[in-house]
């Protein structure tokens, strides 16, 4: 299994550097579904040349990075320029690895819960119980997932930062999941369930116990690593803060298994302790930047872009028609209702409904705030697809798996071509880009409920029973 | 009462002339050039303009009132073709182009500019209220004062500029143009200005350029020889026979060795810098020495460019009567100076001419090197009965001959395919043997983001490193992209300066009314100093009158030069179909702005296309009747 991913790394290294360094990586960067105002290197590079000739690029409209993304992109652009494409590979093949072991984890995570909930269960549920075969595929799907999905090899050949945005969620995800893991291997690893002993031998056979695992299984070691990585993508891109909450659930858990107090319900402290440091974390990060940038006005240029959304270039979100058609004196009301969409408006109640999965959580709100944030691109969609793999024990429970394909490919090939007649051929106009824009969007919604309502499904009946029945009659779950 | 009427009739120390320059260009087309000069002895105070004799009072309570140091505004429709052309008088980008000093210690400069340009418009019905900080720059290097400085620390931060490239200039802003005449337009050359002669031209712009001069024009042995002798040692060969005739007189010969070019070859990027300081503090100096006292020079121009093929009654002849549609019946009688010029230079190389009346005088100037001929008619000294006409008749019909451009042209284009991302290539063509240093101005609006590290400036297949460069990133709906280069032409060569930019897209009231007729760039704006005066009309800095380019004979005499290269207009893609002219635009419109201004009672029949049956039409005027 493990040289078969290897070899998938090989192959999706190799066809990224053979797209690099063909023809198409100019046509693959300038798309406007994949270059955004906010990723496109045509931008860095910018940015990187006017800080090189000592103007302020926060000046003006064309750079839209971190400081800190601005200083260490310069120093690509003019000490390395022979390794970017290099570095960009390497960091998109690194994010399949840390995807593969976040789902490795998650896996092991499923089946400890699943032998601790057990005795929940209603009695014929047996046929929706994971299996140990069930366990093993998912994280090479999920690597699979990354690394030949095109949307993520064009994001990548393009040479968007999301390649880098993407990094550091994917850390953030497996340094979420990281802690937990460890804490059951540790206290799992006499269990006499065959499935997990099957994952903590392996995994202990492989790892070995070193002092780097024993500062993750900390709690207050996975506290500090994972909300530094979450700042660092809340700094990037704004929208991962919504992370949080699933972050700090599992840090939470950890604590509490930590404590071998199982039964005994998610502490506050904890909670406070995670959002403090995240802030800590957050607020050192942009003290640093804006020491380096030389003062604040990258503040506006960074969140002030994203949360204002003054470039109106179409992308594949749904703000850019929106705001071109909109009447000025509504546009604060409207940028502050589509950004509490993009951010805030389903956070509640999915936290409310999924706090006992939260790696579900944190997967759907990766979904829905590439589908509504200001500035989304394909490398943001193609990351939580690569995601999705990690429940295909749902994927039964699913409805629409055929609709949303079909519309995924119709979009994703009528884009390009409205595009061209729209701005090249003049034989179109903006109307039928937005409409395949918002096709697209709604696929995207419709694949996230879907997934969430199968999570649902199942849990009813792992807890229900596969019968259902109402005064006799059989009944159909139906999401209203 | 004695005293109120001497205080009345106390002589107000103003002049005022008016001049009219003629001249056939080698491509058959002929030039016309009138500038009505004021000079007024005055100090340039606010009070001095609450009393106006000659000098329009409308426009000397604006220069008053907003702090206004040097005033440049030229309305121009067509595009002057260098390259065929030469030099004109005054160069002009097409559109409204307005550039301003404030005066020292002006506080506020943005404010007091919209303010100025919102009192400007309402002068000269132009759409100047336009104008803000989003479309102004301040140059640093261009633009220059070209009037007396008070100090030497007036930097540019006193200085706006700003163009609107669309605005169509028409007989709106003739008429109030002409108002500001003493004569206005009854009397005199004014007369001659004839809305539907001038608007049926080629290229037509009027000017209006204020500034403030040095009472007797300081002439170059008045110099005060103290000028920075540490500052000249870094001058650069091109710039520096502007001091060079000056220098002659400073008993130092060991100073004029050490600015020899090979010594100036060492470090370009620093010496640059000082020139471009020496060089406007050179002027500065040129009319700062002995300036004890001003005057304030006010010049209204009109440059007009006839073809006359179109004109044309199957030959060249042309005459004032077939020019302008009237002959001239006098001098105005507030004028000090009343002159017709007629270039005559061409009479030896090209076709020749003769002029009717035989012209009373011939004079002869020679500035940069070239030699001009000059026929004078002095119309006060005329006496004039009834209509009084020149006219030239050419001996042979029109030979077309090869014609030699100027020394520097230049020309612009935009590049790319399709509305997402273009190219700005401007090629600047350098035909002298020497190499020649320039100042290469972009002004690029907010709507076209260009990136500055695809600036690539390259001349006969190598590229060249700019000399000096200046940039300021636009930013949306609040400043344009100012681009601001110092370049070393080399000689006969064409260099190509190029620059990528996006297209933007813009909210559906962005865009203006007739969006389909595209989106207009201002010029880029080149500055240099030629070396020779080959195609070259210009008028001396120092001098106020196209006379005072006759009295000059200097042999070494610098020729500053702004060129206002060829804007040209792209095409931003509306977003939509519906959001040029919508029923809401459309309702507003009528609303606000056709029906209040409606005697009563009055009956609207509108159309949209012109295949509309005449029931269609009632049906429109009952919606409209329903409106009201």
């Amino acid at each position: 299994m493990e040289n078969l991913v290897y070899l998938e790394y090989a192959v999706a290294g190799f066809i990224r550097y053979w797209l690099l360094n063909s023809d198409y990586k100019q046509i693959i960067g300038d798309r406007v579904e994949i270059s955004t105002p906010l990723n496109s290197w045509k931008k860095v590079t910018e940015g990187a040349y006017l800080y090189n000739e000592g103007i302020n690029p926060y000046l003006g409209d064309m750079f839209h990075e971190t400081p800190l993304g601005l200083i260490i992109f310069e120093k690509m652009i003019n000490h390395i320029p022979q390794w970017i494409g290099i570095i960009f590979i390497a960091c998109d093949l690194l994010t399949a690895h840390v995807l593969y072991h976040t789902a490795q984890s998650f896996m092991t995570e499923l089946s400890s819960r699943q032998i601790r909930e057990k005795d929940k269960y209603a009695k014929d549920a047996d046929a929706l119980l994971l299996k140990q075969s069930d366990l093993l595929l998912p994280p090479v799907y999920v690597a699979s997932a990354y690394l030949f999905n095109p949307y993520i090899i064009f994001s990548c050949v393009g040479q968007t930062t999301t390649v880098f945005a993407n990094l550091c969620l994917a850390f953030t995800f497996l340094l979420m999941i990281k802690g937990l893991y460890f804490i059951i291997i540790i206290y799992y690893s006499d269990s006499t369930d065959s499935n997990l002993r099957f994952y903590s031998v392996r995994t202990l056979s492989k790892h070995d116990l070193n002092v780097m695992h024993l500062f993750l299984a900390s709690s207050l070691g996975q506290r500090v690593a994972c909300c530094c990585m979450l700042a660092l993508a809340t700094l990037q891109s704004l929208y991962p803060a919504t992370l949080l909450v699933p972050a700090s659930i599992y840090i939470a858990q950890s604590e509490r298994s930590m404590t071998l107090q199982g039964k005994q319900p998610l502490r506050a402290s904890s909670f406070v302790l995670t959002v403090l440091t995240f802030l800590a974390a957050l607020v050192l990060l942009l003290y640093v930047s804006s020491e380096l940038a030389g003062g604040w006005e990258f503040l506006h240029a960074t969140y002030g872009f994203i949360l204002n959304v003054p470039d109106l270039r179409p992308n594949i979100g749904l703000f850019w028609y929106f705001f071109t058609e909109m009447f000025e004196n509504f546009r604060l009301l409207f940028i502050c209702a589509f950004q509490i969409n993009a951010a805030l408006l389903y956070l509640v109640p999915l936290t409310l409904r999924l706090h006992g999965e939260p790696m579900l959580l944190a997967a759907s709100l990766t979904a829905l705030m590439a589908i509504f944030k200001s500035y989304p691109s394909l490398g943001d969609v193609g990351f939580y697809l690569a995601l999705l793999p990690m429940w295909k024990h749902l994927f039964n429970y699913m409805q629409q798996g055929f609709v949303v394909g079909c519309f995924f490919l119709i979009t994703s090939v009528m884009g390009p071509i409205v595009w061209h007649l729209w701005i090249y051929s003049r034989s179109a106009n903006a109307n039928f880009y937005f409409g395949v824009t918002l096709a697209f969007a709604t696929a995207q919604i419709f694949l996230v409920t879907d997934i969430l309502f199968a999570y649902i499904k199942r849990e009813f009946s792992l807890y229900h029973g596969l019968r259902r029945e109402i005064n006799g009659k059989t009944t159909k779950l139906v999401l209203e | 009462m004695p005293m109120l009427s001497l205080w009345v009739s106390a002589p107000q120390h103003d002049y005022f002339d008016e001049e009219l320059l003629l001249k056939p260009l080698p491509s058959g087309h002929v030039y016309a050039y009138f500038q009505f000069t004021t000079l007024w002895d005055v100090q340039f105070e606010a009070s001095s303009f609450q009393h106006c004799h000659l000098f329009p009072r409308a426009l000397g309570e604006i220069i008053s009132r907003y702090n206004v140091q040097e005033l440049h505004i030229s309305l121009t429709e067509g595009l002057w073709r260098h390259e065929t052309w030469g030099y004109p008088v005054h160069d002009a980008a097409p559109g409204a182009e307005l550039w301003t000093w404030f005066k020292e210690g002006t506080e506020n400069i943005d404010k007091t500019w919209k303010e100025l340009t919102g009192a400007l418009s309402g002068l000269l019905c132009v759409s100047l209220n336009f104008i803000d900080t989003s479309n102004s720059l301040n140059p640093e290097f261009t633009f220059q004062p070209t009037g007396v400085v008070s100090s030497t620390s007036v930097n540019s931060s006193y200085l706006r500029y700003a163009t609107l490239p669309r605005e169509i200039v028409c007989t709106e802003n003739l008429t109030p143009w002409k108002k500001l005449l003493p004569c206005d337009a009854k009397k005199g050359l004014s007369t001659l200005l004839n809305a539907g002669y001038i608007h049926n031209t080629n290229y037509h712009s009027l000017g209006l350029h204020m500034r403030p001069v040095c009472r007797s024009s300081p002439s170059l042995e008045e110099l005060n020889p103290e000028i920075e002798v540490g500052t000249l040692q870094h001058l650069s060969s091109s710039y520096l026979s502007l001091i060079e005739c000056a220098i002659e007189k400073i008993p130092n010969i060991d100073m004029k060795m050490s600015w020899s070019p090979v010594l100036l070859k060492v470090k370009p990027i620093s010496i640059l810098k000082v020139i471009i300081k020496t060089w406007n503090h050179g002027f500065q100096h040129l009319q700062n020495t002995n300036c004890s006292q001003m005057s304030m020079e006010l010049r209204q121009t009109v440059s007009l460019v006839y073809d006359m093929v179109i004109l044309g009654t199957g030959n060249q002849d042309w005459s004032i009567k077939k020019l302008f549609g009237i002959g001239l019946s006098g001098a105005c009688p507030l004028a000090t100076m009343s002159n017709v010029y007629i270039d005559t230079t061409l009479n030896e190389t090209g076709a020749s001419f003769q002029l009717n009346p035989i012209p009373p005088a011939v004079i002869t100037s020679i500035r940069g090197g070239y030699e001009s001929k000059f026929a004078v008619y002095d119309i006060k000294a005329l006496d004039i009965e009834g209509m009084f006409n020149i006219a030239a008749f050419y001996s042979s019909p029109r030979v077309y001959g090869v014609n030699l451009p100027p020394v520097l042209h230049a020309n612009r284009y935009i590049v790319g395919y399709g509305q997402e991302h273009g190219g700005i290539v401007t090629k600047l063509h350098n035909g002298h043997w020497k190499a020649l240093d320039i100042i290469y101005l972009e002004n690029i609006p907010w709507f076209i983001p260009i990136y500055l590290h695809t600036l690539k400036i390259v001349s006969n297949g190598m590229e060249i490193k700019p000399l000096l460069k200046r940039y300021i990133p636009g930013k949306a709906r609040t400043r344009p992209y100012y681009l601001e280069v110092v370049l070393r032409l080399p000689p006969r060569s064409m260099t190509e300066i190029s620059i990528d930019f996006d297209y933007v897209f813009l909210k559906w009231q962005e865009y203006p009314p007739d969006a389909n007729h595209g989106f207009y760039i201002g010029a880029a704006v080149i500055t240099a100093m030629l070396p020779v005066g080959r195609n070259y009309t210009g008028l001396p800095q120092d001098g106020s009158t196209i006379t005072s380019r006759k009295m000059k004979v200097l042999d070494k005499e610098q020729l500053l030069y702004m060129l206002e290269e060829l804007l040209y207009d792209s095409t931003l893609l509306s977003q939509d179909y519906y959001s040029e002219m919508n029923s809401l635009n459309h309702t507003t419109w009528l609303k606000e702005c056709l029906i209040p201004n409606l005697p009563p009672s009055s009956i609207v029949v509108q159309g949209s296309a012109l295949n509309h049956s005449v029931s269609d039409i009632f049906k429109g005027s009952a919606w409209l009747a329903e409106l009201v």
